[in-house]
């Protein structure tokens, strides 16, 4: 029976009403396809982003989310599923009343990508679905899958004819989750997969990290304010450091993280994306292709590497047996699935050039690895030192530098580091922050990183989602670092105590210059 | 003056669940009306726990002084009891956090306070530590036992960028000082006897203006002190040593008197061209038969203003590590 509530044609009334007004939520009909929906990631994250967009009432009136996978689930199963995922790891507790309203959206359909007709079952059902709960055919196919199984994925898509590239409705739209690719021949041939059958305006790639509100904000504060952006240039910046921390090991994705490593999990996508947002060139406009397009030279002026510069100003690491708070913890080889002989790398520190007028000399310091002491994510940048006159003419007492810390997690917000007067009669000076915590200053929690980005893809806004000529950047960026590794063969690489910052190799590439890493 | 305790809160808490435990303590408190977090450093604060201990972890919050030296240096206090074992043994760390708070009702500010009782190598105390420490404030570790009976842990001293004891009271001064050779080189010292010390270095540079005594060598120097400040008299020799050049094994003479009023007395020369300087705590009276009678007066200040004002100090006392050096040089040639 349909839905009650289908969508009715938009009135004259309405239509003239909401003339102008930006909507607050998508609005079009969606049925949300996740391949992988019975997995981890749509556990985690897909299943509680999509519930908390309900209870905002960000979700369309109508929609369907169906999970598909290779094992036969009942929706009474999959539902079950889902809350418990929302229970689990939903910002907020469930509500059994939100829930009630959201749980008849969900749909599970078991189906296979192997075969001429594998995702015939998938059809057969959608067509229901959409027929019964008045949907007009907007879908979103997102990708929950090992990235081996992009291209056969959406082949059949293109197979079961669900895709129209055009740009009418319905609409079509993909989501894929990084890495796009473990080199810049398989991106690249992903990419391609992908292009064969989706427009690349409907191709969503994302990147988690640029949904969350503090990734967001780097550009509010840089181009909302008129007091950063003057000083973002090669003239008043000394250096910049961006740390992303995990305090977790490998947990059990050994089998994905040995194929990966640190420098494809982590560098090649988060830590370069953040790069592009704090080094780009202001945009004129907002529109998600002009924005990109900045990000894009950012990564086009990355100074290329050679074997002597990656030897130099690369260093990979692997942690050992040591601590967490005060708990020992086992060496990355002796985690189950890893193989004890492994050389993937877990740390992974680098000095970044940026070769164009703004940031002409001025090295970004990039460090990531498991088993840090804490799970921290931030970008400091390092303003110049003052003339030693003055407050900073004592040799043995200089001032700490100016320091502007974007924290990204935990504990969302920036801060500024200033030097100030301690009160009393006698003028002694003192380190201090400006400080601005996301959670006190504007209460409540934040949405999550998938929140966001659902609710953009939804909407058609591609802003915050990596476009392919950016991913092929990146890679290629990456790929001197991973060719010289190849070339070295299976050497010893150097290993850290679990709990601290990574090796002493890595204090080697900062400090040869001078300068030190943040503590954190 | 520095403000007095308002109100206290805390709770027992978990490694894990520290940082939401002390969200729920900011809200709880944040009920009875508007208070901010004032937070100028990191302040770890050791001590050795000698015995496994039944008392609650919210007792380590007790130590009153640490809470009066908060009140002048807002701080996120990192209070760790700590009790060696051999690396393979690792009992489970107990944690409590807490809240200070100060001001009148209009102004409130509140500080932090975290207590972890750990009974694991030494080797797992960094990663306790660097986890719980802001990284982009200055930590200073203010070391509440006597270096002479429980050095300091390189691998906490490691994390700070200052490190404080007290040598007042030490019972074995050669091994006190000793405990600090790997530390002198590494991070900015305080030794809350050398800022005593102070109007005692003042009163010899008057004198020494005034001398006709030229140089001034080991054997001229005899220093005394009363019961209980050897160290502050150990000091003050190796302030010459360092700054006269002498030798590492040239030292003056340092007697013990049991009888005396004075916290130090130093006489240097002898005949004509004596001088005497006598410290009391108060004050340090000079007299040299070359000039009048004069005295330089301590600052008057409590321990907690002063463990406040060198929290605040973040230069490099280039005398302090200089004396140091010099006794450390002494003690080991001796």
């Amino acid at each position: 029976m349909a839905d009650a509530t289908a969508m009715a044609p938009a009135t004259p009334l309405a239509e003239r009403l909401a003339a102008g007004e930006t909507p607050s939520a998508a609005a079009d009909p969606i049925t949300f396809v996740i391949f992988g929906g019975g997995g981890d990631l749509a556990h985690r994250k897909l299943l509680p982003a999509l519930y908390n967009l309900h209870v905002d009432g960000l979700l369309p009136k109508h929609v369907a989310i169906v999970g598909v996978g290779r094992s036969a689930m009942t929706d009474e199963a999959y539902r079950a599923f889902a809350k418990d995922g929302i229970t689990k790891f939903s910002r907020r507790p469930i509500d059994e009343h939100a829930w009630d309203t959201f749980a008849p959206s969900l749909f599970f359909v078991a189906a296979s990508i192997d075969g001429a007709h594998g995702l015939a079952p998938l059809g057969a059902r959608l067509d229901v679905i959409e027929h019964e709960r008045g949907l007009g055919g907007n879908r979103v196919y997102y990708l929950a899958v090992p990235p081996a199984l992009f291209a056969p994925t959406v082949k059949q898509l293109e197979r079961a004819r669900f895709v129209d590239r055009s740009a009418g409705r319905p609409f079509a739209r993909l989501i894929v989750e990084k890495p796009i690719g473990r080199d810049l021949d398989s991106a690249r041939a992903i990419n391609h997969a992908m292009a064969d059958v989706f427009d690349e305006r409907q191709i969503f790639r994302i990147d988690h990290y640029l949904g969350k509100e503090t990734v967001q904000n780097i550009l509010v504060l840089r181009f909302a304010n008129s007091i950063f952006e003057p000083l973002f240039n090669q003239k008043y910046v000394d250096h910049v450091q961006i740390t992303v921390a995990e305090e977790e090991g490998v947990g059990t994705r050994a089998g994905y993280y040995e194929q990966t490593g640190a420098l494809r999990d982590m560098v090649q996508n988060h830590l370069l994306q953040l790069l592009t947002l704090v080094a780009m060139e202001p945009p004129h406009s907002l529109d998600a292709d002009v924005v990109r397009d900045e990000k894009l030279e950012v990564l086009q002026s990355l100074r290329p590497l050679r074997p002597e510069t990656v030897d130099s100003d690369v260093v990979r690491a692997q942690y050992d047996a040591g601590f967490d708070f005060g708990v020992p913890v086992p060496a990355y080889r002796n985690e189950r699935g890893v193989d004890p002989e492994s050389r993937t790398e877990t740390f992974v520190a680098l000095r970044v050039f940026i070769d164009n007028w703004r940031w002409a000399g001025v090295p970004f310091f990039l460090r990531t690895g498991k088993r840090l002491p804490k799970r921290a994510s931030e970008i400091a940048v390092h303003l110049k030192d003052v003339p030693p006159i003055l407050f900073n003419a004592d040799p043995t007492g200089r001032l700490d530098p100016n320091v502007l810390s974007i924290r990204l997690q935990p504990d969302e917000g920036f801060s500024l580091g200033i030097t100030s007067k301690i009160p009393g009669p006698r003028v002694r000076v003192y380190p201090v922050k400006m400080d601005f915590h996301y959670g006190s200053t504007f209460g409540g929690s934040s949405p999550e990183a998938y929140e966001r980005l659902l609710l953009d893809v939804m909407t058609g806004d591609p802003t915050l989602f990596m476009r392919r000529d950016a991913v092929e950047a990146a890679w290629q960026w990456v790929m001197p670092i991973l060719d010289r590794w190849a070339a070295l063969g299976a050497v010893e690489i150097p290993r850290y105590p679990a709990g601290e910052w990574g090796p002493c190799e890595a204090n080697r590439v900062i400090e040869s210059t001078g300068r030190r890493w943040r503590a954190l | 003056m520095a403000s007095a305790v308002a109100d206290r809160r805390r709770r027992a808490s978990t490694p894990e669940a520290i940082e939401a435990d002390l969200s729920a303590l900011w809200r709880d408190i944040a009920r009875d009306g508007p208070i901010g977090c004032a937070m100028m450093s990191n302040l770890v604060v050791f001590r050795s726990a000698r015995a496994a201990s039944d008392a609650s972890v919210e007792d380590l919050f007790g130590a009153a002084s640490v809470d009066a030296v908060l009140a002048r240096h807002p701080s996120r206090v990192i209070l760790i009891e700590h009790r060696q074992e051999s690396p393979d043994v690792c009992r489970p760390l107990v944690a409590s956090v807490g809240i200070l708070a100060f001001g009148p009702p209009s102004a409130r500010y509140g500080v932090e306070q975290i207590a972890v009782r750990s009974a694991c190598a030494d080797a797992s105390l960094p990663s306790i530590l660097r986890h719980l420490v802001r990284g982009d404030l200055p930590t200073s570790v203010w070391w509440m036992e006597d270096l002479a009976q429980v050095p300091p842990l390189d691998v906490i001293v490691a994390i700070g960028r200052q490190f404080l004891y007290d040598s007042r009271g030490w019972r074995d001064v050669r091994r006190g000082f000793l405990a600090l050779a790997p530390v002198i080189d590494t991070v900015d010292v305080v030794d809350m006897n050398w800022r005593r010390l102070l109007p005692v270095r003042r009163a010899l540079v008057r004198g020494a203006e005034s001398t006709d005594a030229g140089w001034w060598r080991p054997d001229d120097i005899r220093i005394a002190h009363r019961p209980g400040d050897a160290a502050l008299a150990w000091l003050l020799a190796g302030w010459f040593s360092s700054r006269l050049d002498w030798g590492a094994s040239a030292m003056p003479q340092i007697h013990e008197d049991a009888n005396a009023d004075d916290v130090l007395s130093i006489l240097i020369g002898g005949g004509a061209e004596e001088f005497v300087a006598r410290f009391d705590g108060l004050r340090v009276l000079v007299a040299d038969d070359a000039v009048e009678p004069s005295s330089v007066v301590a600052e008057h200040e409590g321990e907690a203003d002063a463990v406040a004002a060198e929290l605040q100090s973040l230069s490099h006392d280039v005398c302090l590590h200089d004396a140091l050096s010099a006794l450390v040089r002494h003690f080991r040639a001796a």
